[in-house]
């Protein structure tokens, strides 16, 4: 078949459109932006991580002002945030952050673009930590703020550190976390499941279990980061269960960093990989 | 400057996608088996059954996957997962999927700003494809709300928005109403005289001959030929071919051509007359001097089978 010869400007390689990997990991910041938290997804969570303020509220209610402050904060975090909303939170992003454009069938426009693969997987690792740190730290604000703003304005200042070592801790948690289900979402076919498993069944066992066993967790170097970072007894008893030595934070921390390159760098050597059917 | 323009002419006059003995495997079963094929500028349609192996082969080419064995190279290189060459590539899949939550325009800006266009330049490509596949006015509609038709044209237009040199279009017939196909069809081959390398796959036949006269036929994994579709009918020249002539007095004309060498057999019904011949050039040679010579009137004649639909039974059969 005979056709028209086009113009070389069009069909030159070079000029044919590309991204690097840290232009791919920006643009894949910015088109996928908080997309992760729209829908019934975003409803959700959002009412999930609302839902501590019940608790406050109520002693608020009961007590009157004055009666509770920063250990009230520290509590709702050590019960129910920690170990639960962040938990399912980090569960959800960081599964959908690319899970979803594998189970929605739209991964096959991502992956004929010219980008690299490495970059639109880190890129994607880090708008769900973002953005569960972002809807995380919402709630943790406005929980800060119903518990200690009843002790008065000043408490709202003194207690402001508390509140900071909770945000980083929070945030490092984060991207460990999404980072190990970016790996189920990249490697298995119920990435949820096996998280669930992991954060509802192991976690907690683990953490319950005599000895060592604990340190073998992702929340015991949270809680261990956060015992030397504020202080605070209550992360002091949990980041030393059955009176355990505390780990140093370095140590803690060369953890968390370990578990998250070395999830994002097996996510990568499979995703790089990895042909999708659709 | 004129030998690197001669560089690029010898790189664009090669084929853009060529595949080597390429076969592929879902686990146990065999999705391509052994297939050596090249596309070249202009459009080729690719035809066979459901499950015959076209998307598999448009996933190779489009770098979703890497073939189990054998080499596929498009524009000389690897297409998995290299950006080099899906930067020159469009591709429509079958699937409907799209983000629904976007609208159409924001979805095209979306995947052009993605694949390395400034948001400016995305923007404006956007609009420009959005109205040439007829969905200009449907820019700020939903895609969640698009009929199923509007999904198809979407689809196109996200494939052709960067203007590729390479254009895969995955069934994108599917879905669409006779008018859409009509705009489609007209859209593919205007892409294809446009100087575009287009692979098409579609199981209408008769869709895709309103496309294309070049073809690869498919089935169960295997090409089973390939070239244009008058190529293919030549080189199935060991079969008879069929041929109906509507005349006034068909059996004068059955005895006037049973006579020469290729006619095998015919067939007299009231108004026409139908042959089987091995030699459809010397038929049609000698029918056009009978009419000439005023012996005959000759109201029409066809090949029946000198179509896709018959070039495919034949070799699926």
């Amino acid at each position: 078949m005979t056709t028209s010869r086009p113009s070389s400007t069009t069909w030159s390689p070079e000029l044919a459109p590309r991204r690097g990997f840290f232009d791919g990991i920006a643009v894949t910041i910015r088109v996928a932006g908080l997309s992760l938290l729209r829908g019934r997804r975003g409803v959700v969570l959002a009412l999930l991580c609302a839902l501590p303020l019940i608790w406050p509220a109520l002693e608020l209610f009961h007590s009157g002002l004055g009666t509770k402050g920063g250990v009230g904060f520290v509590q709702l975090l050590t019960e129910l945030w920690f170990p639960r909303i962040n938990l399912i939170v980090a569960l959800f992003v960081g599964c959908g952050a690319l899970g979803e454009e594998i189970d929605g069938k739209t991964v096959p426009y991502l992956l004929t673009r010219p980008v690299p693969r490495s970059a639109l997987l880190i890129g994607r690792w880090l708008v769900a930590a973002v953005t569960a740190s972002v809807l995380l730290g919402a709630g943790y604000l406005a929980l800060y703020v119903a518990t200690v703003a009843p002790m008065g304005g000043d408490a709202l200042l003194v207690d402001l550190p508390i509140l900071g070592y909770a945000l980083l801790g929070m945030a490092l948690s984060m991207l460990a976390y999404c980072a190990v289900f970016m790996l189920f979402a990249v490697t298995i076919k119920w990435p949820l499941l096996v998280g669930l498993v992991l954060l509802f069944v192991w976690e907690e066992f683990a953490a319950t279990m005599p000895g060592n066993l604990a340190r073998y967790t992702l929340l015991h170097h949270v809680y261990t980061l956060l015992a030397h970072g504020s202080g605070d007894e209550a992360y002091h008893l949990l980041a030393r269960p059955e009176e355990i030595e505390l780990l140093p934070a370095a140590e803690s921390l060369q953890v968390l960093a370990g578990v998250t390159a070395g999830s994002l760098a097996l996510a990568l050597a499979k995703f790089r990989r990895k042909s999708y059917l659709v | 400057m004129s030998g690197a323009a001669t560089e690029t002419d010898a790189a664009v006059a090669e084929p853009a996608v060529v595949l080597e003995r390429v076969s592929h495997w879902y686990g146990a079963v065999i999705g391509l088996n052994d297939v050596s094929l090249r596309f070249e500028r202009g459009v080729t349609g690719l035809l066979g059954p459901n499950g015959a192996g076209k998307s598999t082969l448009m996933r190779l080419m489009t770098g979703q996957m890497a073939p189990s064995q054998g080499d596929v190279r498009v524009f000389g290189q690897l297409p998995f997962a290299n950006p080099a060459v899906l930067g020159r590539l469009g591709h429509s899949p079958e699937h409907e999927q799209l983000w629904d939550h976007l609208d159409g325009a924001a979805h095209l800006f979306a995947l052009l700003h993605y694949g390395g266009f400034p948001a400016a330049d995305a923007r404006e490509r956007a609009a420009r494809s959005l109205a040439r596949v007829g969905l200009a006015s449907a820019g700020s509609k939903k895609c969640g709300a698009y009929s199923k038709g509007m999904r198809q044209r979407l689809r196109i237009a996200q494939a052709i928005a960067h203007d590729p040199e390479l254009i895969v279009l995955d069934e994108p017939l599917n879905g669409l109403d006779p008018v859409g196909r009509r705009e489609i069809i007209d859209l593919v081959r205007g892409l294809g005289t446009g100087g575009h390398t287009v692979v098409v796959s579609g199981h209408v036949l008769h869709e895709v001959e309103k496309m294309t006269r070049r073809i690869a036929l498919v089935h169960k994994g295997r090409v089973l030929a390939e070239g244009t579709i008058d190529e293919i009918r030549r080189a199935l020249d060991q079969r008879p071919h069929h041929v109906r002539v509507a005349t006034d007095d068909p059996r004068g004309l059955a005895r006037l051509l049973l006579e020469e060498p290729g006619v095998l057999s015919v067939r007299v019904a009231a108004a026409e007359a139908r042959f089987e011949v091995t030699d459809p050039g010397s038929f049609f040679d000698r029918l056009a001097r009978i009419t000439a010579d005023g012996h005959m009137v000759v109201r029409e004649y066809e090949s029946t089978d000198d179509n896709l639909q018959a070039i495919f039974d034949y070799l699926v059969a």
